[in-house]
């Protein structure tokens, strides 16, 4: 018997497959850059709400090979898109210079706001490769405006959705679907703008693509990138490998659906064995009647968790998701079946990753990490511009303040970050303010809104939009109820709020623990109106019981502020280092009050009192131990009612 | 297929769960006897698994059939011939 040499393609020299590899990875980042850069809308040129990836036909079917996002979901949400719709279009038909428009949930979409184009490339006369350009559009019809229809039960009540639809043929402009586009959203200016960078941004990338096959050779691209993708995968498996075997089961639950008031449960099982994984959401709740629930993003999205606690390193491609399956029980909040309303995916978004994140952490005992706000608390506004000189422009603006994330078994929760779901940016204010009739008033840390804990959480935020014409606001927040859980003792961040300001006054308004006057939209208030989730209810205090609101009105000269909560704490608050909390105090972070009440540090003129501070932790710590004394959720002390 | 995978009303039971099938299979990996079959989501989209509940040993993979119901909906016109438009 004799043994073959090795061929020379299973030889090639890794150098070049990595150059490849990284040629492609290039391909998918100028797209970006052309898209982010000619794109009309705030959404992507400064949100960054938008990737743009390439997809190369394998043994497999489609599979992902390089992607650039702008925010981190459409990396993981990628390749199912392509695969459904490359799946159902009939590519025998297909020329080159076509593009398909989908934006279909049940389809792989993330909600109908976020359109996606496709491109097939023939290669050799066959279509070989695909690129994928996707954003968020401001407006896309549809009863409410911005793409977030708090409040509708049925997709047939949210923004236009489309099949796959061609939206160019031999690269003209398929007339039908643009007109259809166009007269039917409220900013056709922004959306024609932004669709043309979409399709424009997929020319530059084949051009891109021709190039590297020309340079290097249809078969050395295509095993380079199957090279790129095995390599992918194994990396994730050996993350995945460093987890022991087990089931890990996790419970939470969402406020409410934004139309029923009883919480939404949700339930995550992880399963390891060996290098493989499963996750599944066996025992989550019925789909919601509101808009709460997704149809097929948690497919893919939830391993984004897996990917930031086991092998962070490597860029997102196929082999990402091959070790993984997930399970959607169909007609469940992550799987609901139409015509389910679906457009406010954010929240369970946000808390499937969260929830996986537990469940591995756990798994990992030594790599706990607390929970994180668990939604972004996106604000939408738009409506119609009464400034002078800009009387009757129509126009659409967003927000994304961010909360705070997780103490975790290193250190302290990020401050002020969006939930870990995307990585979007929120608006440029100087570009909101020009080209929208609002004042970003205060866009800033909440002060005593971290978990308590020797590792804290990270704080959350505060969004303040005065309203310079009247503007139609939607806001989708969570965590309204109870602030993120802590771990291993560390107490809950603080929970969600909101307050409409009327008339409002910069001499008195820029303090956010002064309440005098101001109407709450949401939130936990006590029997007395003191802002509280340990004591109090969301029923009552405040005009509604759901953070997830549609067409509230903000009329000139009011302001709208959106508190979203922090970080669940890590670890016993009772053994924080005591300068740190000295720090924090000094920083503004955390009240004396708020850091007596929870960490038991005692503070004179500033300064903490060593001596007084280690009486109080031992007298706590002995109340806790007869049940009398729990870490409180972090909130201020001294509101100013 | 048709228009009847197109709409569906709500479901009844408060929480919903997967069943996971058994086969009376042998997993050739590890001899377990608990091997099923179910509906996943995978790198690439729906499919139908068989595999091992101890080791996750795949038996097989399929691209699931009208029969399977996963996902639920469906197309009205996937088996139609298409136009040049789509
Ligand atoms: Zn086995």
């Amino acid at each position: 018997m004799t043994i073959a040499p090795e061929t020379t393609s299973s030889a090639a020299p890794a150098g070049l497959y990595d150059t490849i590899r990284y040629g492609l990875i290039e391909i998918a980042r100028e797209m970006n850059l052309s898209l982010m850069r000619s794109a009309f809308s705030p959404v992507v040129r400064d949100i960054l709400d938008c990737t743009t990836a390439v997809h190369l036909k394998t043994e497999h079917g489609w599979e992902m090979v390089a992607c650039f996002e702008g925010c981190m979901q459409h990396a993981f949400t990628s390749q199912h898109i392509a695969n459904f719709t490359m799946d159902e279009w009939d590519l025998d038909r297909t020329e080159p210079g076509d593009v398909i428009f989908v934006n279909d949930p049940w389809r792989g979409a993330i909600h109908q706001s976020d359109v996606n184009l496709l491109r097939p490339i023939h290669i050799d006369g066959e279509v070989r490769a695909v690129l994928h350009s996707t954003s968020h559009v401001v407006d896309l019809g549809g009863p409410i405006p911005g793409g977030f229809s708090n409040g509708v039960e049925t997709a047939f009540e949210e923004q236009l959705k489309f099949p796959p639809t061609l939206l160019y043929a031999d690269d003209v402009p398929v007339r039908p679907a643009f007109n259809y586009l166009l007269e039917n959203t409220r900013v056709p200016s922004m959306l024609l703008g932004d669709i043309r960078a979409l399709y424009g941004c997929l020319v530059v990338g084949e051009g891109r693509l021709r190039d590297l096959l020309a340079r290097y050779g249809t078969d050395t691209v295509f095993s380079a990138a199957q090279h790129a993708i095995d390599v992918t995968e194994a990396s994730m498996r050996a993350g995945i490998r460093q987890i022991p075997d087990g089931d890990y089961r996790i419970e939470d639950f969402l406020d409410d659906d934004g139309v029923d008031s009883e919480p939404l449960p949700m339930v995550v099982t992880v399963k390891v064995r060996g290098d493989s994984m499963e996750i599944d959401f066996s025992g989550t709740g019925r789909q919601p009647r509101g808009n709460v629930g997704t149809a097929w993003v948690e497919a893919t999205r939830c391993i984004e968790a897996v990917k930031m606690l086991v092998d962070p390193e490597p860029p997102v491609n196929s082999g990402t998701l091959r070790p993984i399956e997930t399970i959607l029980p169909p007609g469940s909040a992550v799987c609901v079946l139409p015509p389910s309303s679906c457009s406010n995916h954010m929240d369970v978004g946000s808390r499937s990753i969260n929830m996986v994140v537990k469940a591995i952490s756990g798994a990992l005992v030594s790599k706990s990490i607390a929970a994180d706000s668990g939604t972004c608390a996106t604000i939408v506004m738009g409506g119609i511009d009464m400034r002078p000189g800009r009387e009757g422009n129509q126009w659409g603006s967003f927000a994304g303040p961010g909360g705070g994330w997780g103490g975790t078994w290193k250190g302290d929760g990020l401050t002020y970050c969006i939930a870990p779901i995307g990585n979007c940016r929120t608006s440029v204010h100087e570009h909101a303010e020009a080209e929208s009739p609002t004042v970003v008033g205060q866009m800033e840390v909440m002060p005593d809104s971290a978990g308590a804990g020797k590792h804290r959480g990270g704080f959350g935020g505060i969004y303040t939009m005065v309203a310079m014409s009247d503007t139609l606001v939607t806001i989708t927040s969570d965590r309204v109820r109870h602030g993120a859980d802590g771990v291993v003792g560390g107490g809950r961040g603080m929970s969600s709020y909101a307050w409409y300001i009327p008339q409002f006054d910069w001499s008195k308004h820029m303090n956010p623990r002064m309440l005098h006057g101001l109407e709450p939209l949401y939130g936990a208030f006590d029997e007395n109106g003191v802002p509280s989730a340990d004591r109090g209810s969301v029923e009552g205090g405040a005009t509604n019981s759901t953070g997830k609101l549609a067409g509230v009105v903000v009329k000139a000269g009011d302001a709208l502020r959106v508190v979203i909560g922090g970080g669940g704490g890590w670890g016993d608050p009772l053994e924080r280092d005591l300068e740190a909390i000295a720090n924090d105090v000094r920083d503004g972070l955390y009240s004396a009050g708020y850091a007596a009440e929870a960490f038991g540090v005692v503070f004179e003129d500033g300064e903490v009192r060593d001596v007084e501070s280690r009486e109080r932790r031992r007298h706590l710590a002995a109340e806790r131990e007869a049940g009398r004394w729990t870490v409180p959720s972090a909130s201020p002390t001294d509101w100013i009612l | 297929m048709g228009v009847d995978r197109l709409l569906f009303g709500p479901p009844q039971k408060a929480t919903v769960s997967v069943e996971r099938v058994r086969t009376g299979q042998t997993c050739p990996a590890c001899g377990s006897s608990d091997v099923a079959r179910y509906p996943v989501a995978n790198f690439l989209g729906p499919r139908m698994v068989v595999k091992c509940q101890d080791c996750f040993e795949n038996l097989e993979t399929t691209v699931p059939t009208a029969d399977d119901h996963w996902p639920p909906w469906a197309s009205a016109t996937s088996d139609w011939p298409a136009s040049r438009n789509g």
